[in-house]
C-alpha cells in the first residue's frame, strides 16, 4: 500500500510539469508585450528592447522553459527568481510582489471560504439524498429533484447577486461584502458556492444510494431482520458513499482552487481572482505560479480521494497492494536480471 | 429520519444564533472608501493611476498644492517661492520641525534626494515634473533653489542628448535658462512626494527596497501606512504628529477597500459598508440621491467629450497633394475636407448628449470651447471667435448651415460608412458616438459615419500612432488636468494626452509657447486663450459636453474635497454618527 | 399428522405499477409440517420468490402486497403481524438465503461480522460470545475460523454462499426459505453446497422450502414437492411419486424436457408455448393454452383441488375418487 502511494506521488511529478509546460507554451505565445506594458506610453523602443532583455524575455523557448525550471539570473536583481522546483517565480509584473507568496497569503481565505461551503454542502446533500431515495417518489423526491435542477442550473454570479439583494439590501442582516475576518460575511459567499456542489452531490448520493438500494445485500440484511434504519445507515450508506466520495473530491478540488464568481460578487480575497486578474493583465509570472498552484492543489485532492477510497472499499485497497506488489516484483526482476551474468 | 430532521434543525439554528450575535460595535472611526482596483506601488514617482493617487495624497505631502478651485497654495513650503531672472530662477524654503513618520526630521536633503529620485531613477514615470529643472542647490538646511530651462545641443559635444544626462548637476552645463510657466504645478503633481533620504537609502542597502511602496511606506502626511492586503485593501491610520494642527480629520483609520464588480461596489455603498466611492456613473448618481446618499462633484467642469478629427486623414484632415500630412505653416479653411469638418460640427446637437439619462444625465454641459472653468485658457469674451456661432442649449447646431456646406462637396466626400470613427468599447463614448453618427446621418442625409469599437490598449495605440487608414474619427474624453493647465487641445510636454489632435498652426504654436514660458497670471491667461481661439478656427475637435466627476458619500462624512484630477482630499474628512 | 408448522391459505399477491397489475400468487394454499424439506418447483417467473418473499413479508413496498390470502406461521398469522415483531423473526425463526452468493454479502464488511450481525440483532451477546459462535458456524460450513476477519471478495462463489448458510442458520431458525441457493454455483460446488444443506437441516431439524427450477436439486434434498405454474400450485406430493408418477400435464411436460442421457434425442423436447403474461393471464386453468390435453371446458373452469393418497392435483382430467 505504501508502495502505492509512493509511486502515486512520483505521477505527481510529470503531471504538474505537463501542465506547467502547456500553460508556459500558451503564455509564451500569447500575444503583448508585458516590457512595452510596464514602461510608460510614450517609451522608445530602445527603452521597450532594453527592459525586455533585463527581464530575460528576448530569449529562445527553451530558454526561457529552463529559467522557469531552474531559475534566472538576469543582469541587475530585479527579476531574477529561483525557479519552479524552489517555487519561487520571481515577482508579479503589476503588484511587484512575489508571486507564490500572494497566492499562499490568501489561500487560507479561499480554504476557510471551502470549508464552510463544503460543511453546508455536505450536511444538506447527504441526508436529502438519502431521504429522496428512500422515499423515491414521494413528494420530498420530487421537490429534491427540482431543487437539485435548480442548483446545478443556476449560474453562481446569479445566485450571489440574488442573495446579496435579498438578505444584505432588502433584510439587512448580512454584509455584501465578504471578509475572512468577519464570520457573518462568509455566510451568503459560502451559500452561492455551496449550491452548485450541494446539487451535484444530492443527485449523486440520491442515484448511487437508489442502486444500492437495489443490491441484493439489501435484501439479505433485511431478510436477517435488521432495522430499516440500520440497513440504511450501516449496509446501504456506506456502500452508496463510495462514489459520493469520488464527487465531493472533485468538489473540494474546484473549490479549492477558487471561485472566481463568487469572488467577485462578494469582492472576496480568495486564489481565484488572482489568476484572472493576472490574465487581464498579461502578468505572466502571476498566471504561471497560480496555474502549478492549482494543479499542484488539484493533483493532491484527487491523491486523497483515491487514498480514501482504500480505507472505505476493502475491495480497492486490495487492488492497490497488488498493483504495489507487482510494481515491486516488475522492479525486483529488472534488478536481477541486470545483475545475471 | 428523526435525525435528519435535528441535523436541518441543528443548521437553522446555528444560522440564527450567528445573526443574534452581530457584529461587535466599532470603538474608533474607520472611514472606508471603495475603489474598483488596488494600487500599484505606493511610491508616488514611480507609478500613479487614480486610487493610488487617492492614498498617496494623504501618506506623502508635496512642496505645494492644489485646492479644488485650482489654485497654489504651500503645503511643505513656507510660501510661494522667490521668482527671479526672468522666471528662470526659484528659491524656496520649507517649514521647520516636520516629521515622517518613523520620526526622521524633514531636511532640504530629502527634498533634493526626492526631487533626483524622481527625475533620474531608471523606473520614475514622472521624470516629466523635473524634465526643465537644472542646477538645483541646497542653500541651507530649509531652503533650496534651482534653475528652468532646456537642453541646448549646442553647448554640448557631438552625439550628447539630453536622455545621457543624468543629474541636475549634469545638467548644468548643457541647459539653457527658459522660463517655465507650469513649473510650479508641476510640484504639486504626487510624483514630487517628498520622501525621507535617511530611510530609503537604509533600505536600498539592506534590500528592503524592494519591498518599498508595497509593504511599508513613509511620508509626511496626515494618515501613516498600517498594512495592505494585496487585491483586498490597504489600511492607514492616523498620524498624530502631523504638522498641521489646522486639519479636520477624525478618522482613526482610513481603509481603501478594492471592490472590482461594479454592481458590489455600489451595493456596498447603498448598504453603508463603503463610505466613499468616486467615478459614479449619472444614472447610478440618481439612485444614490434617492437612497440617501450624499453626491458630490469636483468644483467646476474639468474634463470633456470630444468629437477628433484625424488631421492627417485625407477626408477630414489636412494633407499635401501626394497624401502626406501638412503640419507646417497654416491651414486651408476653404479646402474640402474643413468644409466637411464643419458640415459634421454643424450637424451636431449636444444637448441629446447632455439630457440622455443613459448617457450623461443632465450632470453636464454643452460646452463650446476645449476648456471651462477650471485651468487657464478659458475663452470669456466670444466676440471675434467661433464661439459666436453657438450658444449653451444646442452648440454649434445649425443643420441648413451644414447642408449647404456638405451639398457643395463632390460625390467623393458623399460615401456611406466612408469615415470610421473609433470608441472604447463598452464606454459611454461608444453611445455618444452613435448619437453623433445619427444626427450627422438626419442633418447631411448620408449615413456616413461607421463605428468601431476597441479596448483600451488598442485605443492608445490608434491616438499615439494616428494612422489615416485606420480611423477619421475618434469619440473620447480628455482631463483639464490642472496642474498642467496645457493639457487641453494643445500640446504640452507629457505628449500622452493629445496626439489625435496635433495641431502645428503657426500662430497657436507660437501662442502656446508664450503661455508655457510665463508664469501663472493673468497674461499666460490670455496667451492661452488666444491659441484656443486660434484652434477653434480650424477645429480639429468638436467639444461635446464638459463633465464633473461625480463621487458619493454617505450622508454623516464631511469634509471631502475632489482635486481637479478627480482624486479624494481626505485631510479634512470627518464621519458623524451612523445613521439607522 | 401433526398441526402444520406453516400453512398458506389461498393467499394472492400482486404488484401494481403505473401501467399494470401483475399478478404474481394467485391462490396458493400450503401445509407444511415441522421437519419437512419442500421443493418448490416451476419456471422462472412463475411466482415462488414471491411466495418466499411474502411469508417474510419483504415483497417491494410499495409495488408488491398481499391483497388475499393468509400466512400462519406457529400458529401467528404473518400477514397481519407488525413490522416490529416480523424484524423479530426474520433471521431469527424464519430465515432466507437468496440465489446469487456473489451479491449476497455486503462487500465492506468482514464476513465475520456479518455473521455476527445476525446474532447480535437477536440475542445480546458479548463481544467475545459472538465472536466464538461465529467461529463455530464457520466450522459448521467448512470455512476455517481464521478466515473471519476476510471481506467477501476474498471468497469463491461457493464459499460466499456456505457464508450466506451460515448466516441465515446462526439464530438456528426453524424454517428455512432457499431460493435456488444453488443456481449461480458449478456443478461440483452444487453438489458440496446441497449436501451441506441436507446435513446442517437433518443436524438442526430445520424446515426448508427449496425453491427451484432443477428437478434434480429438488430431489437430492426435498422430500416433498410442489410444482408451481403462473402463481398457482398444479401438483403436490411426495417427491418420489410425483417423480414416478406426474399427473399433471405441466408436470409431464417438465419431466420429458429433461435431457436424457440414455438414448439419443434428436432434440430436446419442450413445452410449447411461453408462460402467460402475469398481468393477463389466460381464463378458466392458467395452463390450458399449452396443454396438449386441453378440454374446451379447461378455458372455462378453473380446475379445483383434488386429493389423492396424500397428493394434491389441480387439473379438470382428475375428479375426486
Amino acid at each position: 500500500m505504501l508502495r502505492y502511494l509512493f509511486h502515486r506521488i512520483l505521477q505527481l511529478i510529470p503531471v504538474i510539469l505537463g501542465v506547467t509546460l502547456i500553460v508556459f507554451t500558451l503564455t509564451y505565445i500569447a500575444p503583448g508585450d508585458p516590457a512595452r506594458l510596464l514602461l510608460p506610453q510614450d517609451a522608445s523602443d530602445e527603452d521597450v528592447a532594453q527592459l525586455k532583455h533585463a527581464m530575460g524575455l528576448d530569449r529562445s523557448f527553451f530558454v526561457q522553459y529552463y529559467h522557469f525550471l531552474f531559475g534566472y539570473d538576469g543582469p541587475g536583481d530585479s527579476f531574477d527568481y529561483k525557479g519552479l522546483f524552489a517555487l519561487d517565480l520571481g515577482r508579479s509584473y503589476v503588484s511587484n510582489r512575489p508571486v507564490f507568496g500572494t497566492i499562499l497569503e490568501r489561500f487560507p481565505n479561499t480554504v476557510l471560504l471551502s470549508t464552510v461551503a463544503l460543511c453546508l454542502s455536505i450536511l444538506v446533500s447527504i441526508p436529502f439524498g438519502i431521504i429522496s431515495a428512500t422515499r423515491q417518489y414521494s413528494k420530498i423526491d420530487m421537490v429534491v429533484t427540482v431543487l437539485a435542477l435548480v442548483g446545478i442550473s443556476m449560474p453562481a454570479f446569479w445566485l450571489g447577486m440574488l442573495l446579496i439583494w435579498i438578505f444584505s439590501v432588502q433584510l439587512k442582516l448580512f454584509p455584501s461584502l465578504a471578509v475572512p475576518s468577519n464570520p457573518l460575511s462568509i455566510v451568503l459567499p459560502a451559500l452561492t458556492l455551496a449550491a452548485m456542489s450541494t446539487a451535484v452531490q444530492t443527485r449523486m448520493t440520491r442515484s448511487s444510494m437508489l442502486e444500492v438500494l437495489r443490491q441484493d445485500y439489501i435484501r439479505t440484511a433485511r431478510a436477517k431482520g435488521l432495522d430499516e434504519r440500520v440497513v440504511i445507515r450501516k449496509h446501504a450508506l456506506r456502500n452508496a458513499l463510495i462514489p459520493v466520495v469520488t464527487v465531493v473530491g472533485i468538489q473540494v478540488g474546484q473549490l479549492l482552487v477558487g471561485a472566481v464568481l463568487t469572488e467577485t460578487v462578494f469582492s472576496y480575497p480568495g486564489i481565484g481572482t488572482i489568476m484572472v486578474d493576472a490574465i487581464n493583465r498579461k502578468d505572466t509570472p502571476q498566471i504561471l505560479a497560480s496555474v502549478v498552484f492549482m494543479a499542484l492543489i488539484f493533483a493532491l485532492v484527487n491523491l486523497i480521494v483515491d487514498i480514501l477510497y482504500a480505507f472505505i472499499d476493502p475491495r480497492i485497497k486490495a487492488q492497490y497492494v497488488q498493483a504495489g506488489i507487482r510494481k515491486k516484483r516488475g522492479l525486483f526482476h529488472a534488478i536481477s536480471r541486470k545483475t545475471t551474468p | 429520519m428523526k435525525s435528519k430532521l435535528f441535523m436541518i434543525l441543528g443548521i437553522l439554528l446555528s444560522i440564527v444564533l450567528i445573526v443574534s450575535c452581530g457584529a461587535k460595535k466599532p470603538t474608533e472611526i474607520v472611514i472606508t472608501v471603495g475603489q474598483s482596483t488596488d494600487p500599484i506601488i505606493l511610491d508616488p514617482p514611480m507609478y500613479s493611476d487614480t486610487p493610488t493617487h487617492n492614498i498617496n495624497l494623504i501618506l506623502y505631502n508635496r512642496l505645494y498644492d492644489l485646492t479644488s478651485s485650482g489654485k497654489i497654495e504651500p503645503d511643505l513650503a513656507v510660501d510661494l517661492p522667490k521668482i527671479e531672472e526672468n522666471g528662470t530662477l526659484y528659491t524656496i524654503k520649507i517649514k521647520e520641525g516636520i516629521k515622517f513618520h518613523n520620526g526622521n526630521p524633514l531636511t532640504i536633503d530629502d527634498v533634493l534626494y526626492s526631487f533626483n529620485r524622481g527625475a533620474f531613477h531608471e523606473k520614475s514615470q514622472m521624470k516629466s515634473i523635473f524634465a526643465m529643472m537644472y542646477d538645483v542647490k541646497k542653500l541651507d538646511d530649509f531652503t533650496f533653489q534651482f534653475r528652468t530651462g532646456r537642453f541646448d545641443a549646442k553647448k554640448a559635444p557631438q552625439g550628447m542628448t539630453d536622455a545621457d544626462l543624468k543629474s541636475f548637476d549634469a545638467r548644468s552645463k548643457y541647459y539653457t535658462p527658459v522660463s517655465f510657466g507650469s513649473q510650479l504645478n508641476q510640484l504639486t503633481w504626487l510624483g514630487a512626494s517628498i520622501l525621507d533620504q535617511e530611510t530609503m537609502k537604509k533600505a536600498e542597502s539592506d534590500g528592503t527596497i524592494k519591498d518599498y511602496g508595497i509593504t511599508w511606506a513613509v511620508g509626511t502626511g496626515p494618515y501613516k501606512f498600517e498594512s495592505w492586503k494585496q487585491g483586498d485593501s490597504v489600511t492607514l491610520v492616523k498620524n498624530k504628529d502631523y504638522f498641521d494642527k489646522n486639519i479636520k480629520a477624525n478618522a482613526d483609520k482610513i481603509v481603501f477597500k478594492t471592490i472590482k464588480d461594479p454592481s458590489a461596489l455600489k451595493t456596498a455603498f447603498l448598504n453603508k459598508e463603503v463610505d466613499l466611492i468616486m467615478n459614479v456613473v449619472p444614472l447610478d448618481a440618481r439612485e444614490i440621491e434617492k437612497q440617501g446618499g450624499k453626491i458630490l462633484t469636483t468644483n467646476g467642469y474639468f474634463g470633456y467629450h470630444y468629437l477628433a478629427f484625424n488631421m492627417k486623414s485625407p477626408k477630414v484632415g489636412q494633407v499635401n497633394k501626394d497624401g502626406t500630412p501638412d503640419l507646417d505653416g497654416e491651414y486651408d479653411l476653404n479646402a474640402n475636407t474643413a468644409k466637411l469638418r464643419f458640415a459634421i460640427l454643424y450637424s451636431i446637437n449636444p444637448a441629446d448628449i447632455v439630457n440622455s439619462p443613459d448617457i450623461m444625465d443632465k450632470r453636464g454641459i454643452v460646452t463650446l470651447q476645449y476648456v471651462e472653468s477650471l485651468p487657464f485658457g478659458h475663452i470669456d469674451d466670444p466676440k471675434g471667435t467661433r464661439l459666436e456661432e453657438g450658444n449653451k442649449e444646442t452648440g454649434y447646431y445649425n443643420p441648413q448651415k451644414a447642408k449647404q456646406l456638405f451639398d457643395s462637396l463632390p460625390a467623393s466626400f458623399k460615401q456611406p460608412g466612408s469615415l470610421k470613427c473609433t470608441a472604447l468599447s463598452g464606454s459611454v463614448h461608444v453611445k455618444e458616438a452613435l448619437v453623433v453618427k445619427d444626427q450627422v446621418k438626419k442633418a447631411l442625409g448620408v449615413d456616413l459615419i461607421t463605428i468601431e469599437q476597441v479596448a483600451l490598449s488598442e485605443l492608445a495605440t490608434r491616438r499615439r500612432e494616428s494612422d489615416p487608414k485606420v480611423w477619421d474619427l475618434l469619440v473620447n474624453w480628455t482631463q483639464t488636468d490642472d496642474s498642467y493647465y496645457i493639457f487641453v487641445a494643445f500640446d504640452g510636454f507629457n505628449t500622452s494626452l493629445l496626439h489625435d489632435t496635433k495641431y502645428y498652426s503657426k500662430d497657436a504654436q507660437e501662442w502656446i509657447a508664450k503661455g508655457n514660458s510665463l508664469p501663472n497670471g493673468p497674461e499666460r491667461h490670455l496667451a492661452y486663450q488666444n491659441a484656443q481661439k486660434a484652434i477653434l478656427k480650424a477645429m480639429p475637435r468638436v467639444p461635446l459636453v464638459a463633465i464633473m466627476g461625480i463621487s458619493a458619500s454617505q450622508k454623516n462624512i464631511e469634509g471631502v474635497e475632489i482635486s481637479p484630477s478627480g482624486s479624494f482630499k481626505l485631510k479634512n474628512a470627518v464621519k458623524g454618527m451612523e445613521q439607522k | 399428522m401433526g398441526k402444520a408448522q406453516l400453512s398458506i391459505q389461498n393467499l394472492q399477491v400482486e404488484y401494481h405499477t403505473d401501467e399494470e397489475v401483475i399478478h404474481a400468487v394467485n391462490g396458493i394454499s400450503l401445509d407444511l409440517e415441522e421437519g419437512e424439506s419442500l421443493g418448490l418447483v416451476g419456471e422462472t417467473g412463475a411466482g415462488k420468490t414471491t411466495l418466499a418473499l411474502s411469508i417474510l413479508g419483504l415483497l417491494p413496498k410499495p409495488n408488491g402486497r398481499i391483497v388475499d390470502g393468509s400466512i400462519f406461521f406457529e400458529g401467528k398469522e404473518l400477514s397481519k403481524t407488525s413490522e416490529e415483531e416480523m424484524r423479530q423473526i426474520r433471521g431469527n425463526r424464519i430465515s432466507m438465503i437468496f440465489q446469487d452468493p456473489m451479491t449476497s454479502l455486503n462487500p465492506i464488511f468482514p464476513v465475520g461480522e456479518q455473521i455476527a450481525e445476525a446474532l447480535e440483532v437477536h440475542f445480546s451477546l458479548t463481544k467475545e460470545q459472538a465472536e466464538k459462535k461465529t467461529a463455530e458456524l464457520l466450522e459448521l460450513v467448512g470455512i476455517p475460523r481464521n478466515r473471519m476477519g476476510e471481506y467477501p471478495h476474498q471468497f469463491s462463489g461457493g464459499m460466499k454462499q456456505r457464508v450466506v448458510i451460515a448466516m441465515a442458520l446462526a439464530c438456528n431458525p426453524k424454517l428455512l426459505l432457499a431460493d435456488e441457493p444453488t443456481t449461480a454455483l458449478d456443478v461440483t460446488i452444487q453438489a458440496q453446497v446441497l449436501r451441506m444443506i441436507r446435513d446442517l437441516k437433518r443436524r438442526m431439524r430445520t424446515t426448508l422450502i427449496l425453491i427451484s427450477h432443477d428437478l434434480g436439486v429438488v430431489a437430492q434434498i426435498c422430500n416433498t414437492v410442489a410444482i408451481m405454474y403462473a402463481g398457482k400450485i398444479m401438483e403436490y406430493g411426495k417427491i418420489e411419486d410425483v417423480f414416478r408418477n406426474p399427473l399433471h400435464p405441466y408436470t409431464e411436460g417438465l419431466f420429458a424436457s429433461i435431457p436424457r442421457l440414455d438414448r439419443t434425442q434428436r432434440r430436446l423436447s419442450s413445452i410449447p408455448g411461453l408462460i402467460p403474461d402475469p398481468s393477463n393471464l389466460p381464463t378458466g386453468c392458467v395452463f390450458h393454452p399449452r396443454c396438449p390435453y386441453r378440454m374446451g371446458v379447461c378455458e372455462k373452469t378453473v380446475p379445483p383441488l383434488v386429493e389423492w393418497e396424500g397428493r394434491k392435483v389441480h387439473c379438470l382430467k382428475y375428479r375426486e375418487g
